[in-house]
């Protein structure tokens, strides 16, 4: 059965294209959807039990209340299931043609291709593409789709599967566990050292059409990873919705980095739950940015259960007209003489609205924990906004925490100062963002910083101050 | 065409309050005018509504002329482009924003003005080295070059920043907002070096304030205009800095 879906994108990458879908659910959401589902992807019968308990959390739960206004969602009127393509392709000249030039168009060039180690992208609600390098095999690493790995390795899968964020967690994050589809899955054996950033690039392409991935990295004792999420989806024309689940396992000594750069089309609300558990002497890197969407409302959080754990977050965040953008981090200090450092920078204009929500907690015990926060604002007009709710929790004295806030308006002074040197108006704007951004950009790998700065400029140009 | 810098019916507002009155001046290629004046008499207001800064007013008659054109309606890069230079007297800091990228930023500009610009990949490390060299004759740490603007520089580092962007702009005419102050004497002597070579070499027209003896030790200005409640009131040779400097402003 075939279904033809005709896509508006006007973001100056292309033009009206048709899609064909093998297979699309009727919308809304109920428990024969999710059965169908599960017995299309062949699952396993405890992922279809898992992905039924989620339904029922999810009926029951409720959508925050704090911070944002959800009340546009209509979950009804959303399409939980896409599936673009037969299966899975194997070799790029297998992928049809309409998908490469999506993929053509929003960037990913056959020369990135061939650099990074794996491509995967994900065309809707199915991985359409995916290539995994020699090395990677050579080394025990998997980088798969995440459907594929629950059915080629199931008892791996299983082990590590929502260990790290329950179903229960949020209602967004229940109903990612009843209708997930695609997503990433990396096993990377011990002491293996990952030296290529594994990238995973995706793009959503159907009105209404709601991405549900599903990741989870394990990254085994003294092992180091890098991974890259980025994103671009098309305009719609009614609201589309992102809540993916994230899990990340850092055992003993082992080192991961996870990299978004966040470029929804500014009609979908991005609720994402990403968290990370950290053992003895690892170190979990969250690097997130955050460009696009109409809402996000995003908070990585590092569990930092062993000794000396270490976990970071630097954050940025742009929140232009009708946007908003909720971000910020979580750190848990459980174990004895954990760090954890939060650098969050944001910026709003054209009456956009960014809010920084963190929270750090100390447990008791914990003794030796450091924890540093610093978050800094930019409010580029007088219609925009920015708001910090910062929550530190320490319930053991023999603890640090630190917390720096500032909110600051782009400056005359500096823009004077610009222009003085012989440079016009708006690009001394763009100069400012960007400089006032460069921490976090420069943490982000050189191909995304470029794109990233590049982003800004359309974004600054674009601009109606 | 006379080659100068010409100020004509120069009145200058911020809010309702008149800051500058009737200021006529004139700087010519390779001279250095002193300005001198009291706290508050407004020469660093001079200098800023001379360069274009928006919060201060400027009556439409003014006429601000570089070299016989009017710049006085024009944007602040563009006068720049038309060959003016303020040197700061507290430069901001612009955190992330380093001088190459100003520089390289500056000379897009250009380009797309149609000067001649190189534009190549080696312009780009051409400017790298002319910004270091430049630098190292200005007693600037490599280091600091690293750094967005004036980011957790010292007021002497900051003074020398301004020096050293002085000599990379190539200006016809400079307005130097008390570069000594802040800076050390080995400081004051590099400036004064500069600004000497500007003025002797280059022909660089140059008005500068300063209430220091120190850097006049070192330079002799050719005029000298003392400005008092936002009027020029009094023109002379550069014995004038001693007259002021035995009996004050209160004579004038």
């Amino acid at each position: 059965m075939n279904y033809k879906t005709k896509v508006m994108n006007n973001y100056n990458l292309d033009e009206a294209k048709e899609f064909d879908y093998v297979y699309r659910s009727g919308r809304g959401l109920n428990r024969k959807l999710v059965e169908g589902l599960s017995e299309r992807k062949n699952e396993p019968k405890w992922m279809r039990e898992f992905r039924l308990k989620s339904l029922s959390f999810y009926e029951k739960m409720r959508l925050p209340k704090w911070g944002v206004d959800l009340s546009g969602i209509d979950f009804e009127k959303i399409y939980y299931y896409l599936q673009p393509v037969k299966k899975t392709e194997a070799s790029w000249e297998a992928v049809p043609r309409a998908i490469k030039d999506t993929f053509e168009k929003i960037g990913v060039p056959q020369a990135e291709r061939e650099i990074l180690a794996g491509v995967k992208g994900q065309f809707d609600s199915e991985v359409v593409y995916s290539s995994i390098k020699k090395m990677l095999s050579k080394k025990g690493v998997l980088f798969l789709s995440m459907d594929e790995a629950v059915v080629q390795y199931p008892d791996l899968v299983k082990e590590y599967w929502a260990k790290t964020v329950l179903p229960m967690d949020n209602k967004l994050a229940a109903l990612n566990s009843a209708v997930w589809s695609g997503g990433s899955f990396i096993y990377v054996p011990p002491r293996v050292d990952v030296k290529l950033p594994l990238q995973a690039y995706f793009r959503m392409n159907s009105e209404s059409a709601g991405q549900f991935e599903r990741t989870l990295i394990v990254a085994d004792e003294g092992s180091k990873l890098h991974y890259i999420e980025g994103c671009s989806a098309p305009v719609f024309s009614t609201a589309s919705l992102h809540a993916a689940v994230v899990e990340v396992v850092v055992k003993k000594g082992a080192k991961v980095q996870y990299t978004t750069v966040q470029n929804w089309y500014k009609n979908v609300y991005n609720l994402v739950t990403k968290r990370a558990v950290v053992a003895e002497e690892g170190q979990m890197r969250w690097v997130d940015g955050n460009l696009g969407s109409k809402i996000s409302m995003k908070y990585p959080a590092c569990i930092l259960r062993g000794r000396k754990a270490k976990g970071e977050m630097l954050s940025l965040s742009w929140a232009g007209a009708g946007q908003q953008q909720d971000t910020g981090a979580k750190m848990i200090h459980v174990a004895k003489e954990t760090s954890s450092q939060i650098i969050s920078r944001s910026v709003s204009r054209d009456g956009g609205r960014a809010s920084y929500r963190g929270l750090v907690k100390i447990n008791q015990g914990a003794v030796g924990a450091k924890a540093k926060v610093k978050c800094e604002a930019l409010i580029l007009d007088d219609l925009s906004r920015s708001d910090t709710y910062p929550t530190i929790v320490s319930l053991e004295e023999q603890s640090q925490v630190e917390h720096e806030a500032t909110v600051g308006r782009l400056g005359e002074d500096q823009l004077f100062y610009l222009m003085s040197r012989g440079i016009p108006l708006d690009e001394a704007e763009a100069m400012i963002v960007n400089g006032f951004l460069e921490p976090v950009i420069k943490e982000i790998p050189l191909e995304y910083a470029v794109e990233m700065n590049r982003l800004i400029n359309m974004e600054m140009e674009g601009g109606i101050g | 065409m006379r080659m100068s810098f010409v100020v004509k019916d120069l009145e200058v507002k911020v809010g309702e309050k008149k800051i500058l009155k009737k200021v006529e001046m004139i700087i010519n290629r390779g001279e250095l005018v002193c300005l001198l004046g009291p706290n508050g008499s407004g020469k660093s207001s001079l200098m800023q509504s001379l360069m274009g800064n928006p919060i201060y007013q400027v009556n439409p008659e003014a006429k601000i002329k570089i070299d016989g054109v009017n710049v006085s309606s024009k944007s602040v890069d563009e006068r720049v482009n038309n060959g003016l230079f303020l040197v700061f007297q507290s430069p901001v800091v612009i955190p992330g924003v380093t001088i190459r990228e100003v520089i390289l930023a500056w000379q897009r500009e250009k380009k797309r003005l149609g000067d001649k610009f190189l534009g190549s990949k080696d312009d780009v490390w051409v400017w790298k080295k002319t910004i270091e060299e430049k630098a190292k004759r200005m007693g600037i740490n490599k280091e600091l070059l690293k750094r967005g603007l004036n980011e957790d520089f010292s007021g002497g580092e900051k003074k020398r920043m301004e020096l050293l962007q002085l000599t990379l702009y190539e200006p016809r005419y400079v307005l130097i907002d008390e570069i000594d102050s802040g800076l050390d004497i080995d400081g004051i002597v590099v400036a004064a070096k500069e600004i000497d070579r500007l003025v002797k070499k280059e022909k660089v027209g140059v008005m500068l304030v300063s209430h220091s003896q120190s850097l006049w030790r070192y330079l002799k200005p050719d005029r000298v205009l003392v400005m008092k409640e936002g009027s020029l009131v009094k023109e002379g040779g550069a014995e004038l800095i001693n007259e002021l400097q035995d009996k004050g402003y209160e004579q004038l």
